[in-house]
């Protein structure tokens, strides 16, 4: 069961140092007291997108809200939701979000059902993977209900993979849960990867005529997105 | 190449099954000894419809049910080698003992130009013979309020979503319709040819699921109205 974690610096904090603190320290943190962890992705909003080709008439994407974006899996819905059983014991639990809390300003967390539409990636635990990784947390056109909102994706992801050539991998989470009070209520996260900045540039858009459907289709069920263009960093696999 | 669609209603009061025996035992050698620039020729024969399993309901278009017994499909390397009678026939009687041999028997006959998409193709065929299993033609138009452009990019859209859904089929074929040639034909904008090695595969295969049906109609139903979706018997003449 996969679980994702927006994040931004708290204000006033400069966000290239949050981020290095998060992934040089409060991540070691949290994989030494959540053992329950299966799996352990950390995304760092710090790299500069490449100009995309073709991407002429597109609307500029909003800023992006967020400075990290945490992946977790883990057994169950409770093993998340259940600090204790999340860290291991209550004064973990305590340690380990009183951390977090030192820095960070907004913390939102979303339960999600994971649909890997490809992946051709070759992460390595401990290292940063190569090339460049968007994160788009998205909702569905105000009109549709959840049920059209994800069918739409659903139609989208078949047009998508055969569009966009240059990703190396393309997962889209369903959000099933919004877990923090308050937290945006975001119907989808989007994960394009890229195995190098040349791949996103050309093969994101590989002719004019790729986003026109694109902007097609996506007219159709897509409501505004924020692209968070990242780094990852694979701790536990 | 250019390629052409000619689809074809028996006359009133016509035996369905000697009509669509003559249309192969004697109109397409007739227009394969006659029509020298005739590149490839296909010729498609109205079948029963077998009991699909997960069938959605996909809007059906209003008018008239037109219940075509033979569907023939003709490349050609430039337009005017069919347009032009002069260039489609070796000699004006034979063209015009063709045209009047099909007046005699068939009703309706719309002929338009497409565009091809192959979108998938692991059909063998053989010259001269059956092709096996079965041939589904849906013809399609768009939606009301969708413009030309809309409705070409949603089947775009679609395209990969079908390959993905329909994992029975051996071959999908869009044709876009670009013109029709002959007055009063339906309003047709596209042309899906869908091929399964066995009838089992179309019964079973062609919609796997429930849930794969419920993609189907809810995509379609953002862009497409069907007139007709029938099932043929393919018959490559010249390859």
């Amino acid at each position: 069961m996969k679980f994702f974690t927006l994040i931004s610096a708290a204000a006033g904090l400069d966000k290239r140092q949050f981020q290095q603190w998060f992934v040089r320290e409060h991540a070691p943190m949290v994989l030494e007291r959540a053992r329950g962890l299966k799996r352990y992705i950390v995304n760092l909003v710090d790299t500069q997108p490449p100009a995309v080709d073709n991407i002429g008439f597109v609307a500029p994407d909003a800023p992006a809200p967020y400075d990290v974006i945490t992946e977790m899996w883990l057994g169950s819905p409770l093993e998340f939701k259940d600090r204790t059983r999340l860290y291991g014991s209550a004064a973990n639990a305590d340690e380990v979000e009183k951390h977090l809390a030192a820095k960070a300003g907004q913390v939102s967390s979303y339960r999600v059902t994971e649909i890997i539409e490809k992946d051709r990636t070759v992460p390595r635990v401990g290292e940063r993977t190569s090339g460049l990784k968007t994160v788009i947390p998205l909702c569905w056109k105000p009109e549709l209900s959840d049920d059209d909102g994800r069918n739409g994706w659903q139609v989208h992801a078949a047009i998508a993979l055969r569009t966009h050539v240059g990703m190396s991998k393309y997962v889209r989470n369903l959000v099933e849960e919004v877990l923090t009070e308050g937290a945006p209520a975001y119907q989808g996260i989007g994960e394009l990867h890229f195995a190098a900045a040349a791949d996103m540039r050309y093969g994101m858009f590989p002719s004019p005529h790729a986003l026109e459907v694109i902007a097609f289709d996506t007219a159709r069920w897509l409501g505004p997105v924020a692209q968070h263009c990242c780094s990852e960093w694979v701790l536990k696999l | 190449m250019v390629k052409y669609f000619t689809l074809v209603t028996a006359a009133a009061g016509q035996d369905a099954a000697k009509f669509r025996q003559w249309f192969l035992r004697e109109h397409a050698p007739a227009m394969l000894r006659h029509c020298p620039r005739l590149r490839r020729f296909v010729v498609n024969l109205r079948e029963p419809a077998p009991a699909i399993e997960n069938m959605p309901r996909l809007e059906e278009a209003g008018g008239t049910r037109r219940r075509y017994q033979a569907a023939a499909q003709m490349w050609f390397d430039a337009a005017d080698d069919f347009i032009d009678h002069a260039r489609l026939y070796d000699s004006p009687t034979a063209g015009q003992a063709i045209g009047e041999a099909l007046a005699a028997r068939a009703g309706e006959v719309f002929t338009c130009r497409v565009t091809e998409n192959v979108e998938k193709d692991a059909h063998p065929e053989l010259a001269g013979e059956r092709s096996v299993g079965i041939k589904m033609l849906t013809l399609a138009g768009w939606k009301p309020g969708l413009t030309d452009r809309e409705g070409r990019l949603a089947w775009q859209v679609h395209a990969p979503l079908a390959l993905r859904t329909h994992t029975g089929f051996s071959r999908y074929i869009r044709n876009v319709v670009e013109e029709w040639l002959t007055p009063g034909a339906p309003d047709y904008r596209g042309i899906a040819e869908l091929q399964f090695l066995t009838v089992d595969d179309a019964i079973h295969r062609f919609f796997p699921t429930p849930a794969a049906a419920r993609i189907i109609e809810f995509d379609t139903a953002r862009w497409m109205v069907s007139y007709e979706g029938a099932y043929f018997a393919e018959y490559v003449l010249k390859k």
